[in-house]
C-alpha cells in the first residue's frame, strides 16, 4: 500500500458532486501537486485529507492506518492555508512554538527545546532572528515562510499546501516556490499542493494530478502531462495547444484538409484522428524548404509578447480554429512578422501526438 | 458506481470526548433560548388564543375591539410612531451626514452628544421635556395653545430617545461609500444635487430603510415616555400595562401584546430581508471615499450639528438642573435634597443600587453567554444539521420582540403554578435573563462581525498542531476579540442600567430597578426625586462609559500591542 492511498472517496453538498469516486496513491517523500480551475475538487480533496471536510463515503489511508473518520487532530500533517492563517496576537516565535508547547514534560527543559526548535525553524525557512516580531510587521512573503515553520515545526508526515502562493505577487511567489521545493527536497516530507497555477505545477511538482469536476482527468509527471495530455481538457488547462482531426492515408500518414503529414507512430485506419501539437513545436522553416510535414500559412495576427511571440496561422488544414505557432524571440532574431503575409511552417513528426481515441 | 450511495457509518470510537463538547454546549445554548425567549413568547401567543376556560378562541381578541377606546389606541399608537420615523430619520440623517461626508471640526464630540440620549432611561427625555414645556415651563409659549401632554410631548420625547439609534445605523450606512462612483459622478460634471440624489442616497438607502424600521419600533414598544407625558392620550404600550398591571386582567394584556408584537415583528423581518440584500452592495475594490474641504455645504452643517447639540444637552441639562432645585419653579435655589431626602431617605436609594447590581450581573452573565455561543456558532462543528440555523434564528429574533411584550410572556410563562422554574419570578435573575434576551441580538451580531473577520482557518490550523480548540480560543480568539466583548459587556450595563420595559412586570418590592423607580416617582408626582434619579442613572452610564474606554485603551496598550503594527 502507497505511504498516502485514497480510495474511492466522494463528496456531494446537496446536488453539486464536489469529489467523484477518487483513487489516488501517493508515494513517501513526494511533491504532489493538486491542479485544476475553480470548483475542480482539489480544495475539497485536500481538506478531506486533512479531516476538515469529511467525505460521504471512501477511506483515506496514511502510512497503514485507516484515517478515513478521525478528527483533524487525531491525524498527522501540518497544513499552510493561502492566506496564512498567522495568528496576529502572538509573536513570530509563538506562532512557530504553538503546536510545541502542547508537549508535556519537565518545564524548563521543554521550554528550552522549544526556544531551540522555533530558532531552528525559523532559520530553516531563512528568518532567523525574527522570534519577537508580530505577523503584520512582515511582508506577505514573509508571513507565508512563518506559516511554513509553524506548520512543519512538529516534525508532521505529510505537509498540505493550500494555494500558498495565491495571496503573494508574482516576484515573491516564484522566489518562495523554488524555496518550498528545495526545503521539501531536504526534509523529504510528503507533500500535498493544491494550485491553479499550472506554471507553479510543473515547476514543483514530482507529479501532477490535474482535476476536473471532481474527477481527476490525468495524473503524471509534469513532462508527461505536459507532453502527452491524455485529454482535450487536459491539453487545454496545461499550455496552449492545436487539436488537428485527420483521416489515415497510410501507415503513419494522415490527411488533413489539403495537408498531408507523417506522424512517428503506426494509426490505426479504420477511424479518423485527433493529434495534438503544442506552438512551441511548430517550426518556422525556409520560404523554398520542402521537408517534411512542412506547408504554407497565412499569417492572421502576431502579438509580440517580449521572450516569445505568438503568431496565429490560416494553413489548408480543414481545421475549424486556426493554428498558433510560438516563436522564442531569440529563434526570431528580430525578423519581423506581418500579419497577411506567407510564412513556411512544419510540425515535426514526433511531436504530432495522436490522442486517445474516446478522450 | 453502486457502493458510492452506501455512507460509511460513523466509528464513535474514534473520537474523543471534546470532539463533541461543542455540540453539547451548542444544544445548551438552544436549549436556554428555547426556555427563556420561545416558550415565554409561546405561552403568550396561546394565552391570547383562549377563553377563560382555557379553550381555544378568538374572544379575547372579540372583547378587546369592542371595548371603547382600544381602537383608539391602536391608531394613535402607528399614527404617532409615522410621526417619530418622518422627524427622526432625516434629523439624524442630517446629523450623520455632517459627521461622515462634511469636513466640519470636533467630529468626534458630535458624535458623543448625538448618543448621548443612550446614558439615561427614555424617561429622561420626558421628564425634561416636561420642565421645559409643561405648565410650568420655561419655554411653554413656543407651543401655543397646544399642550405638552400629549401627542405633541409623546412625539418630542420619543424622537430625543430614538434619535441615537438611527444616528448609529446611519453613521455606519455613510460611512461605507465608494469613492470612485463620486469621482465617476465628478468626471460627468454631475451638481452637487445630482450626486447627491444619485450616489448618496441610493448608497445610504439600506441604512434609512432600517434606520426608519427601527424608530418605528421603538416608538410603538415604548411605554415609559407615554406613561409619564402622555396625559390622557392612549397608546397600546400604556393600555397594556394597564391591563396587566392595574386590572390584573393577563388575558387582555396578551391580546395587546401581541397587537404590539405584530407591527414590530413585521418591521423587523422587512429589515432582516433588506440587510440581507446589503451585505453585496460593496465589493472589496471599493475606493472609500474622503470629502473634500467646501464651507457652503460645512459651513450650515456645521451650525446644524451645533444647534442639535446644544438641544440634546438641554434636555440633559434641564433633567439635571430639575434634580438640583428646590422646588420648581418657584424657588429655584440649589439643593441636594431630592438625592438626601427624595431619594436616601425615602429608601428609593435602594433600587438604584439594586439597578448597578442588576447591571453588572448582566453584563458579567450575558456577555460570556452571547460570545461563546457566537463563537460555538460560527468556528465549531459538529452536532445535527438543523441545530446552526435553529440557534441563528433564535438570535435574531429578540430584536423583533418588544420589552414589554417579553415582560408580559415572562409572566405569563414563569409564574404558572405548574412550571418548574416557577421560584425564579421576582428574582433578580429572572430580571437578569429578562436583558440578556432583550438585548441578545445586538450584541450577538457583534460577536459574530468581530469572529468573522478573524482568519476562518485559525481552528484547522490549531486542529494540525494537536492544540485543542479551547485553547486556541483562549490564546487566540479572544485576545482578538477583545474589542468586541469589551463593547458586548458596556452595551448590556448600560441597557441594563437604563431599561424599563421588559423590568416593569418583573420586580418586586426588593428588586425595584432605578429606571423603573423613576416611573413610580413621577406617578406620585415626586418630580424632582424622579429627575435625582434619572441624573445618577446617567452619571452612572457616563462614567461606566469613560471607565471603559480607559480600560479598552489600557488593555490595547498593555496585552495588545500588536494591533499597532502595520507595515
Amino acid at each position: 500500500m502507497a505511504h498516502l492511498e485514497i480510495q474511492h472517496l466522494t463528496k456531494r453538498y446537496g446536488s453539486f458532486v464536489a469529489l467523484d469516486q477518487i483513487d489516488l496513491a501517493i508515494e513517501e517523500g513526494e511533491f504532489v501537486v493538486l491542479l485544476g480551475p475553480s470548483g475542480c475538487g482539489k480544495t475539497t480533496l485536500l481538506r478531506a485529507i486533512a479531516g476538515l471536510e469529511l467525505q460521504d463515503s471512501g477511506h483515506v489511508f496514511h502510512a497503514g492506518r485507516d484515517i478515513s473518520r478521525l478528527p483533524p487532530a487525531r491525524r498527522d500533517y501540518g497544513i499552510v492555508f493561502q492566506s496564512y492563517a498567522l495568528f496576529p496576537n502572538l509573536s513570530v516565535g509563538d506562532n512557530v512554538a504553538y503546536g510545541l508547547n502542547s508537549q508535556k514534560g519537565d518545564r524548563k527543559v521543554a521550554r528550552q527545546g522549544v526556544t531551540h526548535r522555533v530558532s531552528e525553524m525559523l532559520e530553516l525557512v531563512g528568518l532567523p532572528g525574527t522570534e519577537g516580531k508580530f505577523p503584520a510587521q512582515l511582508s506577505g512573503g514573509q508571513q507565508q515562510r512563518i506559516a511554513l515553520a509553524r506548520a512543519l515545526a512538529t516534525s508532521p508526515d505529510l505537509l498540505l499546501l493550500d494555494e500558498p502562493l495565491s495571496a503573494l505577487d508574482a516576484i515573491e511567489r516564484v522566489r518562495l516556490r523554488s524555496e518550498i521545493r528545495s526545503l521539501q527536497t531536504r526534509l523529504g516530507v510528503t507533500t500535498i499542493m493544491v494550485t491553479h497555477d499550472q506554471e507553479e505545477a510543473l515547476a514543483m511538482a514530482d507529479r501532477i494530478v490535474v482535476m476536473k469536476n471532481g474527477q481527476i482527468q490525468q495524473v503524471g509527471k509534469p513532462q508527461e502531462i505536459y507532453r502527452s495530455p491524455s485529454n482535450d481538457f487536459v491539453a487545454d488547462f496545461i499550455g496552449r495547444g492545436n487539436l488537428i482531426e485527420a483521416q489515415p492515408v497510410g501507415i503513419q500518414h494522415v490527411r488533413a484538409g489539403d495537408l498531408t503529414l507523417r506522424c512517428s507512430v503506426d494509426i490505426d485506419q479504420s477511424r479518423s484522428h485527433r493529434f495534438y501539437v503544442r506552438p512551441e513545436d511548430i517550426r518556422l522553416h525556409n520560404i523554398l524548404d520542402d521537408c517534411e510535414n512542412s506547408f504554407n500559412a497565412q499569417v492572421l495576427k502576431y502579438e509580440f509578447l517580449g521572450p516569445y511571440a505568438l503568431v496565429t496561422l490560416e494553413a489548408n488544414s480543414g481545421q475549424r480554429r486556426p493554428l498558433v505557432a510560438q516563436f522564442s524571440s531569440n529563434y526570431l532574431d528580430g525578423r519581423p512578422i506581418h500579419a497577411g503575409s506567407i510564412l513556411r511552417v512544419g510540425i515535426p513528426a514526433e511531436h504530432l501526438r495522436p490522442m486517445p481515441a474516446n478522450a | 458506481m453502486t457502493h458510492a450511495a452506501t455512507a460509511v457509518p460513523v466509528r464513535t470510537g474514534d473520537r474523543h470526548w471534546d470532539d463533541h463538547l461543542p455540540a453539547w454546549l451548542l444544544s445548551a445554548a438552544a436549549l436556554a433560548l428555547c426556555v427563556f425567549l420561545l416558550l415565554p413568547i409561546g405561552t403568550l401567543l396561546a394565552e391570547s388564543v383562549q377563553d377563560d376556560l382555557g379553550q381555544f378562541s378568538l374572544t379575547r381578541f372579540r372583547e378587546f375591539a369592542a371595548t371603547a377606546g382600544m381602537l383608539t389606541a391602536v391608531w394613535n399608537t402607528l399614527w404617532v410612531a409615522a410621526v417619530v420615523t418622518l422627524v427622526t430619520v432625516p434629523l439624524a440623517f442630517l446629523y450623520a451626514y455632517a459627521i461622515q461626508r462634511a469636513c466640519i471640526p470636533l467630529t468626534g464630540l458630535w458624535r458623543i452628544v448625538g448618543l448621548s440620549a443612550l446614558l439615561g432611561p427614555s424617561l429622561v427625555g420626558a421628564i425634561s421635556f416636561i420642565q421645559w414645556f409643561g405648565t410650568q415651563g420655561v419655554l411653554k409659549s413656543w407651543l401655543g395653545d397646544n399642550s405638552v401632554y400629549g401627542p405633541v410631548g409623546i412625539v418630542m420625547a420619543t424622537v430625543y430617545a430614538s434619535f441615537p439609534h438611527a444616528l448609529m445605523i446611519l453613521v455606519v450606512a455613510l460611512a461605507t461609500a465608494d469613492g470612485r462612483l463620486y469621482e465617476a459622478a465628478d468626471a460627468l460634471s454631475a451638481s452637487r444635487w445630482r450626486k447627491f440624489r444619485t450616489v448618496t442616497l441610493p448608497g445610504a438607502r439600506y441604512g434609512l430603510i432600517s434606520a426608519a424600521l427601527v424608530v418605528f419600533s421603538y416608538s410603538v414598544s415604548e411605554f415609559g415616555i407615554p406613561k409619564v407625558i402622555g396625559g390622557n392620550f392612549q397608546v397600546l404600550a400604556v393600555e397594556m400595562y394597564v391591563q396587566v398591571i392595574g386590572l390584573q386582567n393577563f388575558g387582555r394584556g396578551a391580546v395587546v401584546a401581541l397587537l404590539l408584537l405584530v407591527p414590530v415583528l413585521v418591521a423587523f423581518v422587512v429589515d432582516w430581508q433588506i440587510q440581507r440584500k446589503q451585505q453585496a452592495s460593496l465589493t472589496a475594490r471599493a475606493v472609500p471615499y474622503r470629502p473634500k474641504p467646501d464651507w457652503r455645504r460645512d459651513l450650515p452643517l456645521l451650525v446644524y450639528v451645533a444647534a442639535m447639540s446644544i438641544a440634546m444637552l438641554g434636555v440633559l441639562g434641564m433633567a439635571a438642573y430639575t434634580s438640583l432645585v428646590s422646588f420648581w419653579p418657584y424657588n429655584l435655589a440649589l439643593t441636594a435634597n431630592h438625592y438626601v431626602y427624595g431619594l436616601a431617605e425615602a429608601g428609593v436609594l435602594d433600587a438604584y443600587l439594586n439597578s448597578l447590581k442588576l447591571a453588572a450581573l448582566t453584563a458579567l452573565v450575558g456577555t460570556p453567554f452571547i460570545f461563546v455561543t457566537a463563537y460555538l456558532v460560527e468556528k465549531t462543528r459538529g452536532g445535527p444539521a438543523w441545530l446552526r440555523p435553529a440557534l441563528q434564528a433564535m438570535t435574531a429574533l429578540p430584536m423583533g420582540i418588544p420589552g414589554l411584550v417579553l415582560g408580559i410572556g415572562y409572566i405569563l410563562f414563569f409564574n404558572h403554578p405548574d412550571n418548574p422554574l416557577n421560584g425564579l419570578y421576582h428574582t433578580v435573575a429572572i430580571m437578569v435573563v429578562a436583558n440578556v434576551v432583550h438585548y441578545y441580538t445586538s450584541c450577538h451580531l457583534t460577536a459574530l462581525t468581530s469572529l468573522k473577520s478573524i482568519d476562518r482557518e485559525f481552528e484547522a490550523v490549531s486542529a494540525s498542531l494537536k492544540v485543542p480548540q479551547y485553547v486556541t480560543f483562549w490564546r487566540v480568539t479572544l485576545p482578538v476579540c477583545l474589542p468586541a466583548v469589551l463593547d458586548i459587556s458596556r452595551y448590556l450595563f448600560i441597557n441594563a442600567m437604563t431599561t424599563v420595559s421588559a423590568l416593569v412586570f418583573l420586580y418586586s418590592p426588593q428588586t425595584l430597578p432605578a429606571s423603573v423607580s423613576i416611573l413610580n416617582l413621577d406617578e406620585a408626582g415626586e418630580l424632582g426625586p424622579a429627575a435625582a434619579m434619572a441624573t445618577l442613572i446617567v452619571l452612572t452610564c457616563l462614567i461606566v462609559s469613560l471607565l471603559y474606554a480607559l480600560a479598552s485603551h489600557f488593555l490595547l496598550r498593555r496585552h495588545q500591542a500588536w494591533r499597532h503594527f502595520k507595515r
